[in-house]
């Protein structure tokens, strides 16, 4: 899924030209095929300083 | 366009320097004529530094016929890509944005090269922001390659690999955040890499992904890049223990292994294919224990890589876009705004991806 219409007139309400905001909504597009991304292949990163289960108990309330 | 008959190598250089068969302030002359000679022709330049390097090179002559200690570096003229920081210069990384961006600081690389003896020549061309990888996008206008000046020249450290392959100087440096220092070191015939993250500082780099981005070699053979990443690794690192590295080489330590990825389906062009191979013939032949692997979520990788850079330099570079927007060039801006419309879950996973691929 690509932008929405509503944020596609906010970018027009900034002047930004059809081809680009139709290039923006592609790259957005592509880039949100991210969130398949299956679980076993999420680890803890030292970039966000993650602690998967923390606090967590078995999971079922989140 | 790639004449270097006169042109020595970072080793060669330094030695003949500290025998005192040659100077610094020759050296560095000659590079100065062969820049004068072919940028205007490849672009490979932004700006060079002509009196300070002068000055520096007098300098070090003199710190050499006055028998002080010298750095693995010492009268070897060095090119800086343009998104690293030189104090009192300005660092634009070829983005008319960022054009009156004077900067009152070394970056840590840059800092850590002066004290191994390298002269500072001048600052190189690049891709806008490092955001590309053909070094065609930049206020300076495109890089060309000097083996065939019709091809581009690969980025986005596109000067200095061109700056390093036409003989203009021994060595450069550029950044790597996906292959700014990799493409256009293959483009231009030359050695570059991308050191293990955090083995050299990124502090005073002007960023496009600040959890991805490498400072990175560009010179003309392996033990050159060697020497250089070494002068410029933070201490503690592998890479600052070069000359051990060196005699791992030369089979002194145990033999390192080398992982050889395939992607499964994806065939290379059969004459690259030929070199590698070969490569990897020399390198049992030296003892080296490869270990074959195939890589597995490629179209994951590329979206985790894509999804970090995308957030990181829209986050960084957010209020700039907005009060500059014609400023970017238009495939820049449209991928800086591209990274506005990721959501915090999608960089979070990317993040963590990331992290599992590693391994």
């Amino acid at each position: 899924m690509g932008l929405n219409d509503t944020t596609k007139q906010s970018l027009r309400g900034r002047s930004i030209p059809e081809i680009e905001i139709d290039q923006v909504s592609e790259f957005v597009r592509y880039i949100r095929n991210v969130d398949q991304f299956p679980e076993e292949v999420l680890a803890e990163s030292p970039n966000l300083r993650f602690i998967p289960g923390y606090g967590h108990g078995n999971g079922e309330d989140i | 366009m790639t004449d270097r008959e006169n042109q020595g190598t970072v080793i060669e250089i330094a030695r003949r320097i500290r025998m005192d068969e040659t100077t610094a302030v020759a050296v560095v002359e000659l590079c100065l004529r062969q820049i004068k000679k072919v940028n205007p022709i490849l672009n490979a330049f932004v700006e060079v530094f002509e009196e300070e390097a002068l000055q520096n090179a007098s300098i070090a002559d003199a710190a050499r016929v006055s028998g002080r200690e010298l750095g693995p570096l010492h009268g070897v003229p060095v090119a800086l890509k343009a998104n690293l920081d030189i104090k009192g210069r300005l660092t634009t990384s070829c983005c008319a944005a960022f054009r009156n961006n004077r900067v009152t600081s070394d970056a840590a690389c840059v800092e850590r090269l002066r004290a191994a003896g390298a002269i500072i020549i001048g600052q190189t061309n690049m891709h806008e922001l490092a955001y590309g990888g053909t070094g065609e996008v930049s206020s300076a206008g495109p890089a060309l390659n000097p083996w065939d000046q019709s091809r581009n020249a690969g980025g986005s450290s596109s000067g200095s690999a061109v700056a390093v392959a036409s003989g203009m100087v021994p060595a450069a440096l550029g950044t790597d955040t996906g292959g700014s220092v990799r493409i256009p070191a293959a483009a231009c015939g030359l050695v570059g890499f991308k050191p293990t993250i955090n083995s050299i500082s990124t502090k005073g780099v002007m960023p496009l992904s600040w959890t991805m981005d490498h400072v990175g070699p560009l010179t003309r053979n392996v033990t050159d890049a060697l020497v250089v990443a070494s002068a410029m690794a933070e201490e503690g690192s592998p890479l600052a223990e070069g000359v051990r590295v060196g005699d791992r080489y030369r089979g002194e330590l145990k033999p390192l292994k080398v992982g050889f990825g395939r992607i499964p389906g994806f065939e290379v062009d059969a004459s690259v294919g030929e070199v590698v191979n070969e490569a990897m013939e020399k390198m049992q032949q030296y003892g080296y224990m490869l270990k074959p692997f195939n890589l597995a979520y490629t179209k994951e990788a590329h979206v985790s890589w894509l999804s970090i850079m995308y957030s990181e330099a829209s986050a960084y570079y957010a209020r700039a876009l907005e009060k500059h927007y014609e400023e970017f060039a238009p495939s820049v801006r449209v991928q800086l705004e591209a990274g506005r419309h990721i959501s915090s879950v999608t960089y979070l996973k990317a993040q963590r991806f990331r992290t599992h691929y590693e391994r």
